[in-house]
């Protein structure tokens, strides 16, 4: 099992965030944060932009970890896998969260 | 090998062997079999039989379309075609046919004599075969489900179809359903526990990565849509308003449980066709796979993926831009994983020699038909064209490139690759490559022009259009091209079943192929080994010249029958280090019992005898526990001689049994139809209009003190009786299981005066009160299940079935203790939050 969560967990932490956009967002739009500003920015676009470079932050620091650390291979996955996994989950997560940019979020 | 130690191979081996995994002949034997190699080759003949009846379904379509104004059928049965049409192929062809795959092959593949639950095996089959019974009787009278594939609400609430056709989907759908999620346990805990000693994850054959995944994917996949149909069923027989927006529901609940499961569902289908391809492929270019590693990434960056896409089928609905913007994000980055496999295999064929036998020129169809689908799907994809293309021809078009490319062809090798190991026989020249060019030209002459007619504005799902569309032509050639394709697959049926007639041998292993399935005589034996491989590579039979002779000759693991008991190794999940050996049940009526009154269960909601309900329920917990009740042991015996040297204990006096893998994954499923719940919960208390309810839930504190702190004592208990049972004080643990079961009653109790007191609202006035009822529901379910487990644990312990060595009943019984603990605390939290409605 554990080379299941090995290759599976960097996948995950991509799902969780997308998750968490969708969620927020639906939840969001419904208490309307999208109408309250903060600075320049939304109320509903800062709770978003937390959760995303959150997740970005955390899945680089990983990417980091299999560069750097020692070349074990977790659950006997070959550490070239899991720094692939890694760098495109973090791909990933980053391409999910582009819409944050548009303007305008709840319609 | 031959220590003195060692009792040499029985010699009378093999035919103790057969007897011992033999089947009674005649009909008895048909139903108490639970031979994974029987199951498997009847699952594909009944996906086949399905194929063939959907197939002259869809003739009858493209009949009716034609020519304009056609007034072949008209438009209420030509809504039951279409229905049919897809419901059997997604449900009872295309998941059907890769789990009979699945069950004849993966056993034999790694090396094992069995699935590891036979007899739920049988169960799965049994369900399928009652639930495909009530699709098809529905269909001879008429009566078929008519509301599309998917079911959109309101289309198929009570208001618009009143009559029985969607209970009909509904239920028959969900039977089958049961017996997916059955295959999808036992195929997980097949792989991760049965597998040849020495056989670390790494060193399986790819398409057991493939199906590994596949059925992690159902296990999560279809608990949604079961979640959608069982509250789609509640409203119609109830009248409970989850899907009903003047009370407070919401079509797009439906929707968004569908695609949840819909879109997942697509690669459910397509993985072990790819599967199938990555095992096929390396061996008709007679090499090895290219890029193993990035292949298993690949998979799971697909599944995984795949359960973010599902919106992108509600690209229409009015879900703000921003959300749909995520959907097409990740829709578009799915390409990249289908991308690496496509490319692995090209560099597969590109390193090797490949050979245009017959089951390479279906793989070459799936290159072309499957990569022209996964185009159209990246159009798609692009929001705007989705607006444009939606609900027309052209998306019918796109998804049966997909569908066809991507799983009939890749079956179709499949068939022809596998059926000399199922028949023992070979087929007679040109006549499968015949069908193929029938069925390739054929095919694209029916759906290529559907793209054309699709973009001149075709919409699909109509039963007539008019001359002045100018769609005629197109339309006629498309139908002749599925006449074509039609022709195809009667030849290609007929190839496969002139080897019933045209006797001629097949070599042991025709193609070459280096895995253990073709390591045995075939056709195959009940037990597949005489005694079982020891794996170090991959590609065992390429890399141990004289593997099946020496397994022939009982070299291996297992030579020998112990107390005429069904057995086979299980190993660390992991490593493929040797924990034990897995007994298995033998052959049993109890699967072909427990399916009929489950389809009882089914009946009488169809018929609306809500009244005689309960009365299968009840009958099925009285099956389940006498299903239960066999096997285990009622004494220690320790570490037995396996061979070669080496020992491993039965598996009832280990603690990481399948039975217990079996569990988790039960409960994961489960858990993700509860969260499926939860999830509408909030989805339609945030989105859903005419909120707040016009009532709340009542004070309900005293209830959920009770019904959240006694499961927790009894998890308490529960633990203790593991304790006590470990240091060998049976009526201490027995004392501990019994004051666990009464707490759980006393939950139950407590859990059950909510609605009894009067503190529910009215669950036909609003969709708040409706899901609070359906979760109350559930977690009395859930206490009710762990009092029967942990009576049962109490009876098991007086009949001497466990011991200090002997634990993991009790294990797998305090997983469901702890899990309806934690519904209980989730369920009653959120009850009480939300006593604050208004
Ligand atoms: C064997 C050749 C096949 C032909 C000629 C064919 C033909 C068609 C046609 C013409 C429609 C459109 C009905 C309409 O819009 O009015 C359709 C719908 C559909 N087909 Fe097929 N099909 C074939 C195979 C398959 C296979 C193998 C699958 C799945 C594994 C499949 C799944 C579906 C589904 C899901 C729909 C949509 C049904 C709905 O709208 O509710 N088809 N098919
Ligand atoms: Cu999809």
């Amino acid at each position: 099992m554990s080379a299941v969560f090995a290759l599976s967990a960097a996948w995950l932490v991509w799902a969780a965030a997308f998750a968490a956009l969708y969620a927020l967002h639906g939840l969001g739009c419904a208490i309307g944060a999208d109408e309250r500003s903060v600075g320049p920015l939304t109320q509903l676009q800062v709770m978003m932009g937390v959760v995303w470079i959150a997740a970005l932050a955390g899945s680089a620091g990983i990417v980091l970890a299999l560069w750097r650390g020692a070349e074990a291979a977790p659950g006997g996955v070959p550490r070239r896998l899991l720094r692939a996994s890694w760098m495109a989950a973090l791909l990933a997560i980053f391409i999910t969260g582009l819409p944050l940019t548009f303007p305008s979020a709840c319609v | 090998m031959s220590g003195d130690a060692e009792p040499a191979a029985q010699p009378d081996l093999r035919l103790e062997l057969a007897r011992t995994w033999s089947t009674p002949q005649g009909w008895w034997g048909v139903i108490v079999n639970v031979n994974h190699t029987d199951l498997g080759k009847r699952f594909m003949a009944a996906a086949a039989f399905y194929f063939c009846v959907a197939g002259i379904l869809s003739m009858l379509i493209r009949a009716q379309l034609a020519s304009p104004r056609s007034a072949f059928v008209g438009p209420e049965i030509y809504n039951q075609i279409f229905t049919m049409h897809g419901t059997l192929m997604m449900f009872m062809f295309a998941i059907p046919m890769f789990e009979g795959l699945a069950l004849y092959l993966l056993p034999k593949m790694l090396g094992a004599r069995d699935m590891a639950f036979p007899r739920l095996t049988a169960y799965g089959w049994w369900c399928y075969v009652f639930g495909g019974m009530i699709l098809l009787a529905s269909m001879l009278v008429g009566k078929a489900p008519d509301g599309g594939w998917f079911m959109y609400t309101p289309l198929s609430s009570r208001t618009y179809t009143p009559g029985i056709n969607a209970d009909i989907w509904l239920l028959g759908v969900t039977f089958v359903e049961i017996s997916a999620v059955c295959a999808a346990v036992e195929i997980t805990v097949t792989i991760l526990k049965l597998r040849a000693p020495g056989m670390s994850l790494d060193k399986m054959p790819l398409v057991a990565w493939y199906l590994l995944v596949t059925a992690l994917m159902m296990v999560f996949g279809f608990p949604p849509l079961i979640l959608g149909s069982v509250l789609l069923e509640v409203e119609r027989a109830f009248g409970w308003p989850f899907f009903d927006p003047a009370r407070g529901g919401d079509a797009l609940l439906w929707q968004h449980l569908f695609w949840l499961f819909g879109h997942p569902e697509v690669y459910i289908i397509f993985l072990p066709a790819a599967g199938v391809i990555s095992t096929i492929i390396p061996v008709m270019a007679r090499t090895r796979i290219v890029g193993y590693g990035w292949i298993v990434a690949a998979i799971f960056a697909l599944a995984i993926l795949s359960f973010g896409l599902w919106v992108h089928h509600m690209f229409t609905v009015g879900i703000p831009h921003m959300a749909l913007a995520f959907f097409s994000a990740a829709s578009t980055l799915v390409a990249i994983p289908t991308g690496i496999q496509v490319f692995a295999w090209l560099a597969t064929l590109w390193q090797g020699r490949p050979e245009l036998k017959l089951p390479m020129l279906y793989l070459l169809g799936m290159f072309v038909v499957f990569v022209m689908g996964g185009l159209t799907g990246v159009m798609l994809a692009v929001v705007p064209f989705n607006w444009q293309a939606h609900d027309t021809a052209f998306v019918t078009a796109h998804l049966h490139y997909v569908l066809v490319g991507g799983f009939v062809f890749p079956m179709l090798a499949a068939i022809a690759y596998w059926l000399p190991h199922v028949t023992g026989r070979q087929r007679l020249p040109r006549l499968g490559e015949a069908a193929f060019w029938l069925i390739f030209v054929g095919f694209h002459a029916t759906f290529f022009f559907m793209h054309i007619v699709g973009l001149m504005g075709m919409r699909r799902r109509i039963d007539t259009y008019h001359a002045e569309t100018g769609w005629t032509l197109i339309n006629a050639l498309s139908s002749v091209g599925s006449y074509v394709m039609a022709f195809g697959f009667a030849l290609f049926l007929g190839d496969c079943l002139m080897q019933r007639f045209v006797k001629r041998r097949a070599a042991a292993d025709p193609w070459g192929a280096t895995t253990l399935e073709w390591a045995m005589a075939i056709p195959p034996r009940a037990y597949n080994f005489v005694s079982l491989p020891s794996v170090r590579s991959r590609d065992p039979l390429a890399d141990e010249p004289g593997l099946t002779q020496q397994l022939k000759r009982g070299e291996g693991y297992l030579a020998r029958v112990r107390e005429g008991l069904r057995e086979t190794l299980g190993v660390e999940t992991s490593t493929g280090r040797i924990e034990q050996i897995v007994v298995l049940p033998g052959n049993s009526a109890l699967p072909f019992i427990m399916a009929l009154v489950t389809g009882g269960f089914f009946l009488s909601m169809l018929a609306g005898l809500y009244w005689i309900a309960p009365a299968p329920v009840l009958g099925v917990v009285v099956l389940a526990c006498r299903w239960a009740w066999q096997g285990g042991a009622r004494a220690d015996v320790g570490p037995l001689q396996i061979g070669r040297g080496e020992r491993a204990p039965p598996h009832p006096e280990t603690t990481s049994t399948p039975g217990w893998w079996g569990s988790v994954f039960t409960l994961c499923a489960d858990a993700t139809f509860f969260a499926s719940l939860v999830f509408g919960f909030a989805f339609l208390w945030v989105v859903a209009p005419n909120w707040p309810p016009p009532a709340c839930i009542g004070s309900i504190s005293v209830e959920a003190a009770i019904g959240i702190a006694a499961p927790m004592l009894a998890v308490v208990a529960v633990s203790f009786a593991r304790a006590a049972l470990r240091r060998g004080a049976l009526a201490r643990a027995m004392g501990a299981c019994m004051a666990a079961g009464v707490l759980v009653f006393v939950a139950a109790a407590g859990v059950a005066a909510i609605p009894v007191l009067g503190k529910l609202p009215d669950v036909t006035a609003h969709a708040y009160a409706a899901v609070a009822g359906a979760m109350l529901a559930y977690l009395a379910l859930h206490l009710v299940i762990a009092f029967v487990m942990l009576g049962f644990a109490a009876a098991r312990l007086r009949a001497g079935y466990m011991s200090a060595l002997r634990m993991h009943e009790l294990a797998i019984v305090e997983q469901w203790t702890r899990y309806a603990a934690v519904v209980a605390a989730i369920v009653l939290v959120i009850l009480l939050l939300s006593g604050a409605c208004r």
